[in-house]
């Protein structure tokens, strides 16, 4: 089972993919949970609990707010939803990552020329 | 994850709001963690588990629950801090819930506090801010002194400037402004504006540098009408418009056109006087003003040589002083020159020293404001005895209980310090529309980042005058005992010592505030009450220059005929005259000099000198000057009459002592050769330049004989003379519309002015000592009526056993009023001390003034008494049965 990478290099990492949860619209911690693992169709097994640091720390940051709602089985949970800096943080994370990893898939598809 | 600084603010404001809700949020972490264990649960069910395997394969997924769980905690607060966080919520819960107690103390403290910030924006603004120029270390101000005569700042003669200049070494440059004026005809007509006539090194010495156009080069520099000004800001933008094309323009200045060629910077600015001076023009000292060697109305500053320090530049001086009083023995004989640095030349003077008074005063009233919040504090410390007792007795260290005391007073005089700084910004507003012009740099006052520093360092201070003392006492390890005595206060009476003690303080305190205010209104009624030799109601005055329009001594004296004639028949005006120099009108036309009496021959160059005044006969009678002796003058006395002369008492007494001057001569010129002169009459002293200062010896003649340009045509008026302004104007004009007219003030206005000074201190005094002895007042009842609030049960047994009401009350009041009546005993030799430090702002009181003490004693004493009456009156009033069951 593949723990949720909680080092710190990658923890902006789960800090994107949180957001990137959210862009598709608010939701609770269980099911950003959800979302990520079908999302990876199953690669990233949760180490689920290291997801509320990252929502407490998104929240202080102000990428993301917090309310509470009623989901649709009649019970209290804390909803989450992105700002507009959230939104802006996450195009900027995108394209930051993307840049990344065109520059690692370079190095290892490097050839002795 | 980059974040914009924006974000950055709410992350670290979000980490602070996070420690007054971590309880909320800890819930919330806590119910977020339920629900997901819960929903993963039920997933795992939905998949076939066991709901004893779904859920213990939920909380495998979770992962160690409590570091999730501690992780999360750690984003919303920081651990450090908890204690802190604790304390200030703590306290903030404390004093919601004592709301009496805490406005009670708030707003004492935004007294003390606001009072402070407020003289001090004044004093650092007049003061302590930096002047706006360069290496203000090396300015200095040059005065010329006469130590035979007391004078150590006068102004200075041009050919002394000339010669300092020549032969000193010590200065970089120097140089002198002359203060002067032009009538500037412009869209709105003609008006008389000052200006500063400056020599060449001016800006030089001042390292000024302009916001437009250029300062003065060499080339501008000569005689006669200046070709060229520099405006100041102010002049820029009131009078031009802050036109930005303004260089290069044309104004029409008296007899001649002039260029502006610059404007100086907004924050330039030289000496301030009555009215500002709007432009500087380039001055070259004549040939005639070479040569004049005494009597100066030249301002001298300097830029000293680097390294050379101003007792070097003293000496410097002396020593050019010493050889000018060789070459000129006459003149210069007792002269010497006295170097100040600049700045001491610019804010040192009467002014100044009341300011820093005040901020000394209104320390004291910060003092008691402070021993009012302790003695709160101390109160309340002995009500919570238990509350402490049983924190520290659950474990919290000695360090901890006085920490949260002094939290709890850090929020008080925090929310105090908010209040005080609004308190600050009226005061400072008062104190700017109060403050008289004799008080330099009045605009650099306000309520800035620098009070703002003040006031914060206030809160702290006062933190810690008042807080430490009832945080120990709250900690003192009495645990056990309290517990015991159930919540009765132990220890009492330490406490009751110490409490008396800081109602005696503030009650000393207040009296030397209130002996100094005491003093200063004393002295304000008798400066009033004062015989100034003349009046100064229903009379209007017109100040006017007629040298241009009539260039001779008979043109003028038929300008004066005609001003007096004309004026004499508008309706409302009683009386009519002409005089050169009226009282308390300054010094303009104010003539000085030297004046010899025949068959008694004193050595060229040691004549006596006297104040010199032309006025028609109708002068007197407008300005009720009594004539104690002799005649006055009247209309007989012209131009082909033999030249007459009135004295006033004060001439008379020094230089006919015990003789009747009647008869005598005086040899005497103005703005002619002396000629000799009868007296024929003496005039009561009139206070010519100051309310306060003692008469001086002058000789008054008649306008007829001594006709002069610089007049004022005064008028007794039978309606408010103000409104008789215009019509002045009107007849001027009528009579040459090219007399400027600079000023037409009532003459109470003047005696107005001449008082500002007093009055601006005498309020701020006034102020604070109603201020000290409110609170002072305060703090005797509330220590009294807590006490005896404390001893009900006392009282309860007392009464039961037959004590009469008044014994109780007799035994309160003797209580609250030993200890006032101690404080009015240090009080007052604290004043003795203390007021001869107020003996430059008195006026015919002594420092000791017996009357002011013993009225001072009486008022807080009475109204200690009052203080003291109603907690002992309440005290008679305890049920016995009550009293004994509460125990």
């Amino acid at each position: 089972m593949a723990s949720w990478p909680t080092t710190d290099v990658l923890q902006g990492t789960l800090d994107m993919l949180v957001l990137k949860a959210l862009e598709l619209g608010a939701m609770h911690g269980w099911g950003i949970t959800e979302r990520l693992e079908s999302g990876s169709r199953g690669v990233f097994q949760l180490n689920q609990g290291s997801l509320y640091p990252a929502l407490y720390r998104l929240e202080r940051q102000g990428l993301v707010s917090s309310a509470w709602k009623t989901t649709e089985h009649k019970r209290r949970a804390r909803y989450y939803a992105l700002t507009v800096a959230g939104r802006k943080a996450l195009a900027a994370e995108r394209e930051k990552w993307q840049r990344q990893s065109d520059a690692v898939n370079l190095v290892l598809r490097m050839t002795n020329a | 994850m980059p974040l914009s600084v924006l974000s950055r603010i709410r992350s670290a404001l979000g980490l602070i709001t996070g420690w007054f809700r971590s309880s909320d949020r800890d819930e919330r972490l806590a119910e977020e963690i339920r629900f997901h264990m819960d929903m993963a649960a039920e997933r795992n069910r939905q998949r076939g588990m066991t709901t004893d395997d779904a859920a213990r394969a939920a909380a495998v997924s979770f992962g160690g629950r409590e570091q999730w769980r501690e992780a999360s905690r750690d984003e919303y607060r920081s651990r450090p801090l908890d204690d802190l966080t604790q304390d200030f919520r703590y306290g903030v819960r404390t004093l919601k819930s004592a709301p009496a107690f805490t406005i009670a103390a708030v707003l004492t403290l935004a007294i003390g506090i606001g009072g402070n910030t407020a003289i001090f924006s004044a004093v650092d603004g007049v003061m302590l801010k930096p002047l706006p120029f360069s290496n203000e270390d090396r300015l200095v101000r040059l005065y010329e002194n006469d130590r035979t005569k007391g004078r150590m700042r006068d102004d200075v003669a041009p050919g002394d400037f000339a010669d300092w200049r020549a032969r000193a070494t010590a200065f970089a440059s120097m140089a002198t402004a002359e203060p002067y004026g032009f009538r500037l005809t412009g869209k709105e007509g003609t008006e008389e504006i000052r200006n500063w006539n400056v020599t060449q090194d001016f800006f030089a010495v001042l390292d000024a540098k302009p916001l437009l156009g250029r300062l003065f080069q060499p080339s501008d520099f000569v005689p006669g009408l200046p070709q060229v000004v520099v405006l100041t800001y102010a002049s820029w933008q009131k009078r031009f418009g802050a036109d930005p094309a303004i260089v290069g323009k044309r104004i029409s200045l008296s007899s001649g056109q002039t260029t502006i060629v610059g404007v100086l910077p907004r924050d330039f600015s030289y000496l301030e006087t009555r009215t500002p001076q709007e432009f500087y023009a380039p001055k070259v000292l004549d040939s005639i003003e070479l040569r004049l060697h005494s009597s100066g109305w030249y301002n001298a500053v300097g830029r000293l040589k680097p390294g050379v320090s101003v007792e070097q530049a003293s000496a410097d001086m002396n020593r050019v002083a010493a050889q000018l009083a060789h070459d000129y023995p006459k003149s210069n004989g007792n002269l010497g020159v006295t170097v100040v640095p600049l700045r001491d030349g610019i804010v040192g003077g009467n002014s100044s020293r009341a300011l820093l008074l005040s901020l000394f005063a209104v320390g004291l009233v910060l003092l008691i404001a402070c021993s009012n919040v302790a003695n709160l504090m101390l109160a309340r410390t002995n009500r919570r005895g238990r509350e402490f007792a049983v924190r520290s007795a659950l474990g919290a260290g000695r360090w901890r209980i006085v920490r949260q005391v002094l939290t709890e007073g850090l929020l008080i005089a925090f929310m105090g310090g908010v209040a005080g700084i609004g308190l600050a910004y009226l005061g400072v507003g008062f104190i700017r529309a109060a403050s008289p012009y004799q008080i330099p740099r009045v605009d650099e006052i306000g309520v800035d980042s620098r009070a703002f520093v003040f006031a914060l360092a206030t809160v702290v201070g006062t933190t810690i005058l008042f807080g430490l003392v009832p945080a120990f006492r709250a900690a003192e390890p009495n645990a056990g005992e309290e517990l015991k005595a159930g919540g009765r206060s132990v220890g009492a009476s330490g406490q009751h010592r110490l409490r008396s003690a800081l109602v005696t303080a503030e009650v000393a305190l207040a009296i030397m505030l209130l002996v100094s205010a005491g003093l200063l209104v004393r002295s304000f009624a008798s400066l009033m009450n004062v015989d100034r030799g003349y009046r100064s109601d229903h009379v209007l005055g017109a100040l006017m220059f007629t040298w241009e329009h009539a260039t001779t001594p008979a043109a003028r004296r038929q300008v004066a005929e005609r001003l007096v004639d004309r004026a004499r028949s508008l309706p409302g005006v009683i009386a009519a005259g002409v005089t050169s120099s009226p009282p308390l009108t300054g010094a303009v036309g104010l003539e000085r000099g030297p004046f010899t009496i025949p068959g008694h021959p004193v050595p060229s160059g040691q004549e006596p000198s006297a104040h010199l005044t032309s006025l028609t006969p109708g002068a007197l009678d407008v300005l009720h000057m009594v004539v104690v002796r002799g005649r006055a003058i009247t209309a007989q006395d012209d131009s082909a009459s033999a030249p007459v002369a009135l004295i006033n008492e004060a001439m008379a007494r020094r230089y006919w002592p015990g003789e009747n001057p009647i008869g005598r001569a005086v040899r005497v010129g103005f703005y002619g050769a002396p000629i000799e002169r009868q007296v024929v009459g003496i005039v009561a002293d009139t206070k010519q330049s100051a309310l306060d200062a003692p008469a001086e010896a002058t000789i008054y003649l008649p306008n007829a004989q001594a006709p002069t340009g610089s007049i004022w045509l005064v008028m007794h008026t039978g309606i408010e003379p103000s409104a008789l302004a215009h019509d002045v104007k009107r007849i001027v004009t009528e009579i040459d519309p090219s007399i400027p007219v600079a000023g037409t003030p009532a003459f109470d206005e003047l005696v107005d002015e001449s008082v500002k000074p007093r009055r601006f201190t005498l309020v701020l005094f006034v102020s604070f000592a109603a201020a000290a002895l409110l609170l002072a007042i305060v703090g005797v009842y509330g220590v009294l009526s807590h006490g005896t609030a404390e001893r009900a049960r006392e009282f309860g047994v007392r009464i039961a056993l037959g004590a009469q009401p008044a014994d109780i009350v007799h035994m309160v009041m003797r209580q609250g009023l030993g200890s006032a009546c101690l404080g009015i005993v240090l009080g007052l030799l604290g004043s003795a001390a203390a007021t001869r430090a107020l003996s430059g702002l008195l006026f015919s009181v002594t420092p000791f003034d017996a009357v002011t003490f013993s009225a001072v004693s009486a008022l807080m004493l009475t109204t200690a008494m009052v203080a003291c009456y109603v907690p002992a009156r309440r005290a008679t009033r305890v049920d016995p049965l009550v009293a004994l069951r509460a125990g």
